[in-house]
């Protein structure tokens, strides 16, 4: 079965293993040092995410303006549980 | 760029290019603010620096130490095994009360950013994994996994509230790394959510 987000507890570990063998480390190296081509758009922010603020969701995002009723859209069960997952995010960026 | 991730054949290195122009607030925050995105991020970072993809990182510092094999990013390879799940639908809401639901096919799904969301696994692997992170990645008395990424991992490092209080919860649980650290009924639980479409 898709285990879908449950997928972050391996990538979080595998990371911790790279951590344990000195090729990285979870708060002191800014990621963008390991890939350069990561950047956001505040440069001082880029130069401080570390792999810990990302694998813990430390970064901020904007909410929506105006969420929009989906439920008067008239939407087949497929159509709304994707509407819903988009609906629940409820975020501009990074989701 | 909200759902950039979900069913989306751009390289993943181009999609982590296009985070620059995003027009997000210049903070950081204690408050867990969900990102798949950002998994992505971190999952290419740990290619950059393990000089592999991250699925083989995966592969060979996770799956086959604690001998997962029925684990992997393949829903093909999974629909190959003998008592694999299926993806069920229902064509509209009637239909859905009356409990009519129609099969349907396994695809070749795949998400921009793996590290968030793209494993399969039987139930078998699941609770080993689970097993192995309990017991500080000792499996079978042995240490598989380091001790001290288990510790890390499941250290509450966010706050996430809950919208409704109730009896049986604490108002706040904590964010790990892929861990969400819970209470019920005054017991830790280490737990995470998922969503899968039509599973």
């Amino acid at each position: 079965m898709p285990i879908a987000s449950i997928t972050k507890a391996y990538t979080a570990v595998a990371v911790g293993e790279l951590v344990a063998e000195g090729k990285m480390d979870w708060d002191k190296t800014p990621v963008n040092e390991y890939l350069p081509e990561f950047e956001l758009k505040d440069p001082v922010l880029t130069k401080q995410l570390t792999m810990l603020d990302l694998l813990s969701h430390r970064t901020v995002c904007k909410p929506l303006r105006r969420l929009p009723n989906i439920m008067q859209c008239n939407l087949t069960p497929p159509q709304l549980n994707l509407a819903l997952i988009l609906y629940s995010m409820n975020r501009t960026c990074l989701t | 760029m909200t759902m950039s991730w979900f069913r989306n054949k751009t390289p993943r290195q181009e999609l982590i290019k296009r985070l620059r122009y995003i027009d997000t607030p210049s903070k950081l925050t204690s408050k867990t603010n969900y990102s798949n995105v950002l998994y992505g991020v971190a999952g290419e970072a740990a290619a950059s620096v393990a000089g592999m993809k991250y699925e083989d990182i995966v592969r060979t510092k996770v799956l086959k130490p604690l001998g997962l094999h029925n684990t992997d990013f393949s829903p093909l390879k999974m629909a190959k095994t003998p008592n694999h799940s299926v993806p069920f639908t229902s064509d509209s809401f009637e239909n859905a009360i009356e409990g009519l639901f129609e099969e349907g096919p396994i695809r070749d799904d795949f998400d921009a950013h793996p590290a968030g969301s793209s494993l399969y696994a039987d139930i078998t692997d699941l609770v080993n994994f689970g097993n192995a992170i309990m017991n500080q990645g000792r499996v079978d008395g042995k240490q598989v996994l380091n001790e001290e990424t288990i510790n890390e991992v499941l250290k509450g490092h966010s706050i996430m509230t809950r919208p409704k209080r109730d009896l049986e919860n604490a108002p706040v649980l904590t964010y790990g790394m892929g861990w969400m650290i819970d209470t019920f009924k005054g017991q830790t639980v280490y737990r995470h959510s998922k969503l899968a479409l039509f599973f």
